[in-house]
C-alpha cells in the first residue's frame, strides 16, 4: 500500500511541483550604513565646516525577487521626527536627495557617500548648519540645532529611509527600514 | 466704427504683449511651459522605468534570468536620477534629453522582458501540460500494474503455502 502510494506521488510530483507553494525563506530588505574603512566602525561623529567624511550605504534584497528601490537621505536634529517603525510610516522631514536602483534577488548595493558640511555658525546655546554637500551636490539644510546638555554637542542626524516599489500601488511605499549616523557639529 | 477702432486697439495691444514680454519668464530665464514640458517628461520617464520594472518582475516570475535586464533597467533608472537632478536645478533642456533616454532605454528593457516572458511562459504551460497528463497516464497505469503485481504475487504465494507438505511430529528424527 505504501509502495503504491510513494509510487503514485512521485509519478504525479512534476505536476505538482507546479501547483504546491514553493517553501520560501523569510522575506526582508537589509539597509546598513558602514564606516569609512567598510566596517561597522570608526563612523564620523564630530563634524566641522570644511571637513570631508565619508560612510558606506548599502542595501541587501532578500525579497525572493528583484526589487526597486529608493534610499531618501535625510538631516534631522534631536527634536525632529524620525520614521515610525511601529506605524510603518516615514519621517514627514523632506528628502534631500536620493539613490535608486534595481536589485536582483540576493543582490547587493553599496555605494559611498561623501559628504561635508557648510554655513556653520554658533551662538550662544545654539548652532545653525546652513549647507550640506553630499555626493558633490550642495544642499541647503537650515538646521538650527540646540546645546545637548547631557551629551555636551549640537547634534544632527543623518539617516536614510530605504522605500521600495510596489506594483499594487503603482509607486513607492516605505519599507520600513531606516539608519542613521548622528553627527556632533564643531568649530 | 467704434467697434472696428476698440478691435484695432485690442490687436494692438495684443502683439505689443507679444512682441514685449519674452517667452521666458521667472524660474531663472526658464519658462513656466519648458519646465513643466520637463517635469512631463520626467514623469514619463519614471512611469516607463516602473513599468519596465514590472515587466522584468514578471519575466522572473516565470523563471527568467534577469540578471542583464537588471544591468540595463539599472541604466535606466541612472538617466532618470540625472533628469530629475538636473530638473530640480532648473535644466530643462539637459533634463528632458537625459529623461527621453531613460524613456528609451526602460522600452527596451521591457520589450526584451516581455519577449522573454512570453517564450518562458509558453515553456512553461507546456511543460505543465506534459507533467498533468503524464500524471495522469501514470498514476492509473501504476496502479494497475500494481495490481497485476499484487495478483501474481497472491498467486504465487497461495501456490507455494498449498505446495507444502504437512510434518507430522513423530516423522521428525529425534
Amino acid at each position: 500500500m505504501l509502495v503504491t502510494f510513494a509510487g503514485s506521488l512521485a509519478i504525479s510530483w512534476p505536476a505538482l511541483g507546479f501547483v504546491l507553494p514553493a517553501g520560501d525563506g523569510e522575506r526582508f530588505s537589509a539597509l546598513y550604513v558602514l564606516g569609512p574603512d567598510r566596517m561597522a566602525e570608526d563612523y564620523p561623529f564630530d563634524v566641522g565646516a570644511g571637513g570631508s567624511y565619508r560612510i558606506f550605504l548599502g542595501v541587501e534584497d532578500h525579497m525572493g525577487s528583484s526589487a526597486y528601490y529608493v534610499v531618501y537621505v535625510k538631516l534631522r536634529t534631536g527634536d525632529e521626527a524620525l520614521p515610525n517603525s511601529t506605524a510603518g510610516t516615514p519621517s514627514p522631514l523632506p528628502a534631500l536627495y536620493e539613490y535608486r536602483f534595481v536589485l536582483e534577488d540576493e543582490g547587493v548595493w553599496e555605494v559611498p557617500v561623501d559628504f561635508s558640511f557648510h554655513g556653520i555658525s554658533f551662538y550662544d546655546g545654539g548652532c545653525r548648519v546652513e549647507g550640506l554637500v553630499l555626493g558633490g551636490r550642495e544642499l541647503e539644510v537650515d538646521k538650527t540645532v540646540v546645546w545637548d546638555s547631557e551629551n555636551s554637542g549640537y547634534f544632527v542626524e543623518l539617516f536614510f529611509e530605504l522605500w521600495i516599489y510596489d506594483d499594487e500601488l503603482d509607486g513607492f511605499s516605505f519599507h520600513d527600514r531606516f539608519v542613521g549616523v548622528w553627527l556632533n557639529m564643531t568649530i | 466704427m467704434n467697434l472696428l477702432a476698440s478691435g484695432r486697439r485690442s490687436l494692438l495691444g495684443f502683439l505689443l504683449i507679444v512682441l514685449v514680454v519674452p517667452p521666458t519668464c521667472g524660474c531663472g530665464g526658464v519658462s513656466e511651459s519648458s519646465l513643466a514640458e520637463a517635469s512631463n517628461s520626467v514623469g514619463v520617464a519614471e512611469e516607463a522605468v516602473s513599468s519596465a520594472f514590472e515587466v522584468v518582475l514578471e519575466a522572473e516570475g516565470v523563471g527568467a534570468d534577469v540578471s542583464g535586464l537588471v544591468v540595463e533597467l539599472n541604466g535606466a533608472v541612472g538617466l532618470l536620477v540625472e533628469a530629475r537632478v538636473l530638473l530640480a536645478v532648473g535644466l530643462v533642456d539637459e533634463a528632458v534629453e537625459a529623461a527621453d533616454l531613460a524613456v528609451e532605454v526602460a522600452w527596451r528593457v521591457r520589450n526584451e522582458a516581455a519577449g522573454l516572458e512570453f517564450t518562458l511562459s509558453a515553456r512553461r504551460d507546456s511543460l505543465f501540460w506534459a507533467s498533468v497528463l503524464g500524471g495522469a497516464v501514470g498514476v492509473p497505469v501504476f496502479l494497475v500494474s500494481m495490481w497485476f503485481v499484487w495478483r501474481w504475487f497472491r498467486g504465487f504465494y497461495v501456490r507455494r503455502v498449498l505446495g507444502l507438505k504437512p510434518e507430522v511430529p513423530g516423522d521428525v528424527e529425534a
